[in-house]
């Protein structure tokens, strides 16, 4: 009995014409274009979020390092004013 | 089989982290920050600094930038405590024993027995004797800080960034070698 079924061809008007068929494409490929710049937007915006991090941490760090240069710095000419004179070539 | 292979990649991964950082920062100064009262922590590496030397594009940044895109990496331990006391000198050796000859060379100095602090200048020279790293350990009995700047550094790039960053403007000068008379 199985056998005997027939599978018809579904029917779709509107795929028949052809301009609808032609303008799949595009769009299709429009959608993917504008996913993936959507997505290349986000990683823009995602690593622009993560360098003023990184940047704000540079500048401390950058500060941080001058600070302690400079008390060092400031020991040695103390210590050369003084009495003995520490082992630097500063 | 798989324990080789497991074993091999356990291997690569910390070598390669160790390449990464070379000076490791020991667990024990994690240890302090429970008991400091401030902390601070930076922790860049070459991806990083690349990343922020690509968007420092503000005005007065043009020096920084040429700085940071020849580093490998920016690491900043900072701890202010309440009272005198809360480090031990363990933690600071566990730094200072990573730092030797020849690689490494102190340039500075400084005790204080009065105030007691202390503060200490290393340079890491290459092959070609140029400056490939800077270690400072400044401790105090209420503050221990240490800083590492993997990477190539020239005196002139600290004189350049001296007035942005308040990195003082150091002058290098080489010590003449004693002349090896035997005689000390």
């Amino acid at each position: 009995m199985d056998s005997e079924q027939v599978v018809r061809p579904v029917h779709r008007p509107g795929w028949h014409w052809p301009i609808l068929r032609w303008a799949a494409i595009p769009t299709l490929a429009g959608v993917l274009a504008l996913g993936f710049g959507y997505q290349m937007y986000r990683h823009h915006k995602r690593e622009e979020a993560e360098a003023r991090i990184a940047r704000q941490q540079l500048l401390l760090a950058l500060r941080i390092t001058g600070n302690k240069l400079r008390l060092a710095k400031q020991k040695v000419k103390e210590v050369e004013m003084g009495q003995g004179k520490p082992e630097n070539r500063l | 089989m798989r324990r080789i292979v497991f074993a091999l990649l356990t291997v690569a991964v910390l070598s390669s982290a160790a390449i990464a950082q070379e000076l490791k920062m020991p667990v024990d100064l994690d240890r302090l920050a429970a008991k400091a009262s401030e902390t601070t922590e930076v922790t860049l590496n070459g991806r990083t600094l690349q990343l922020a030397a690509k968007f420092m594009n503000d005005e007065g940044d043009a020096e920084a930038r040429e700085l940071v895109k020849k580093l490998k990496g920016v690491y900043v331990r900072s701890f202010e405590f309440d009272k005198a006391g809360e480090y031990s000198q363990a933690d600071v050796e566990a730094i200072r024993s990573q730092l030797k000859s020849p690689v490494w060379e102190k340039v500075v100095n400084v005790h204080s027995k009065r105030e007691g602090e202390n503060a200490e200048i290393y340079f890491k020279t290459d092959a070609s004797n140029q400056i490939a790293g800077l270690v400072v350990i400044a401790a105090d009995p209420r503050e221990l800080t240490i800083v590492h700047i993997d990477g190539p550094l020239d005196p002139s790039d600290l004189e350049k960034i001296g007035g942005d960053f308040g990195v003082p403007r150091v002058e290098m000068r080489r010590e003449p070698k004693p002349a090896k008379t035997g005689a000390q």
